[in-house]
């Protein structure tokens, strides 16, 4: 109890911290916030296009997408709101500023959850259009029929943010044994657009491929055919939570590891 | 001929620089190579889902050369050197880029170039015998001679664009935030994911107004359509007005902005 009470009151010193950085540029501030939010709009705007063409894609039709890309939204903003931070890995290991962090008397992870000005940019486009998307589609398609649902919701939101977050480690942690790997940024990207739209339209393998090597699909896929078609995908929506328990095993795992083999730069 | 040597000396530097970084070269094609064929599944899915050959007036195949070209072009272009620019200014390394003997612009351009052309032409490999595979129409000499001419207006445009926004940073003191915007105009107004022929109106006339288009679109529909000569022409006069106006802003911006430049330390 009382070291979780210390690790409150460090997260929020460090928080205040980002926040005077963050507040330095003004500017900045805003014109990151309009780009974020203009994003998220083209991407709706993509499927408005998309589905002035066609009534389905891969059978689906236009606000099951919507539907699907607001959860994304929502889960993305989760994960910039708690983990962004763990971003910063690469750059760390890189400079070697990660001998600094391993030497404090404060859990290495923690600091690296805590440290960074990336969660202080408060994900409330992202939060805000997530949200709207979701309930725009639900009056369309009022998939949401009672408080089981809801708590469905609710439960897979947390552990789908589990194994987006997990995955985004996995791939900063790869800095660990490849140094440099500042392309991330640009995987990270494409990741993200290949869940965007559903799984139907990928061939068999990619589909295998973004549900075991590569879990993605269980990031916002499989998590809507509860509402969709759940008697085809009963066995995947059972799974996530496992899915999530083997990622937080294997990040944990990975990080331990990764730990040992860190050589610092030099000074 | 000299003074071309010594900026030839930058694009070397650069690309042996992009070499020696295996993994990271091979990833940043690799998330390339995946966004293509996310958008290849993708329309594929749209246009077998409408269940009829033209959409906008555009084929399948044609969508498919616009979205193949459009990423070798992509890796031609980049990102922009508008962060590195704005990075060098915050943290005032670029007094050492002012004081060498070289033309600053060009010192970025030539840098660039190097990575750029490595880029387009290593992911090339891949997408052009996808293509060769491809049953459909031939591209003729003349779209290749084209879309050729047309992607090193549209690297100028961009280069001249992302040295502008560089320059506003000596203003606002941090790049992201300009840099984060370009890249969101870009998405919407370039025809980045969706050729323009599928935009609304309003949506349309948004996209004359920016010089996105010229950098993107143009040069990408030369692979889809098949231009005529005068057609041709009259883009590539589209493509030169955008260079001779956001050249002549960024002469104005660079006086001023140098006149801004102090550097604390060093």
């Amino acid at each position: 109890m009382e070291g979780l009470k210390k690790y409150l009151r460090c997260y929020r010193s460090y928080f205040k911290t980002n926040l005077l950085v963050y507040a330095e540029y003004k500017a900045d501030f805003i014109a990151i916030n309009v780009a974020s939010a203009l994003i998220l709009l083209m991407g709706v705007v993509s499927l408005e296009i998309i589905f002035a063409q066609v009534d389905m894609i891969a059978g689906w039709n236009k606000y099951q997408v919507f539907w699907m890309l607001g959860y994304f939204y929502l889960i993305r903003a989760l994960y910039n709101t708690f983990f962004i931070n763990t971003l910063n890995l690469g750059y760390w290991i890189r400079l070697g500023s990660l001998d600094t962090y391993i030497t404090r008397p404060l859990g290495t992870f923690f600091q690296l959850l805590s440290t960074g000005r990336y969660n202080t940019e408060l994900p409330l486009d992202e939060f805000l259009i997530g949200l709207g998307l979701m309930i725009a589609a639900e009056r369309h398609i009022a998939i949401i029929s009672g408080f089981p649902d809801v708590l469905y919701l609710m439960l897979a939101l947390i552990f789908c943010t589990i194994i987006y977050s997990c995955l985004m480690f996995l791939l900063s942690a790869a800095s660990f044994w490849m140094i440099k790997s500042n392309a991330l940024h640009e995987l990270v990207g494409s990741i993200e657009r290949l869940i965007e739209y559903p799984l139907n339209i990928y061939n068999l393998t990619i589909k295998i491929i973004l549900t075991t090597i590569l879990p993605f699909g269980f990031i916002s896929f499989y998590p809507s055919q509860y509402f969709f078609s759940f008697e085809d995908h009963k066995a995947f929506i059972i799974g996530i939570p496992f899915v999530a328990l083997i990622l937080i095993v294997l990040s944990r795992l990975i990080w331990k590891k990764g730990l040992q083999t860190y050589q610092s730069p030099g000074a | 001929m000299m003074t071309m040597k010594r900026y030839l000396a930058f694009s070397k530097t650069r690309i042996r620089l992009e070499l020696f970084y295996k993994f990271n070269f091979l990833s940043s094609l690799f998330a390339a190579l995946v966004i293509f064929f996310v958008e290849y599944f993708l329309w594929n899915a749209i246009y077998s889902g409408s269940g009829e050959d033209e959409l906008a007036n555009l084929t399948f195949y044609s969508v498919f050369s616009y979205i193949l070209f459009g990423h070798i072009l992509r890796k031609l272009l980049g990102d922009g050197v508008d962060e590195r620019i704005g990075e060098s200014f915050r943290d005032g390394s670029i007094v050492m880029d002012k004081v060498k003997p070289v033309l600053l612009p060009f010192r970025y351009l030539f840098d660039d170039l190097g990575r750029g052309l490595l880029q387009a032409a290593v992911i090339s490999i891949p997408l052009v015998a996808v293509f060769m595979f491809k049953d459909g129409d031939a591209v003729s000499l003349n779209q290749v001679l084209l879309f050729t001419v047309m992607a090193i207006l549209a690297y100028l445009i961009f280069f001249i664009l992302n040295f502008i926004l560089g320059l506003t940073s000596f203003w606002t003191g941090s790049i992201i935030g300009i840099y984060m915007l370009k890249m969101a105009c870009m998405s919407i107004l370039s025809g980045l994911y969706i050729p323009l022929e599928f935009y609304p109106e309003w949506l349309l006339k948004l996209c004359y107004v920016f010089p996105f288009r010229a950098i993107y679109y143009l040069p990408v529909s030369a692979m889809m359509k098949s231009y005529s000569l005068t057609e041709g022409l009259w883009l590539i006069l589209q493509q030169s007005a955008w260079v001779i106006f956001l050249l002549f802003l960024c002469m104005l911006l660079q006086q001023a902005a140098f006149k801004r430049l102090t550097v604390q330390g060093g």
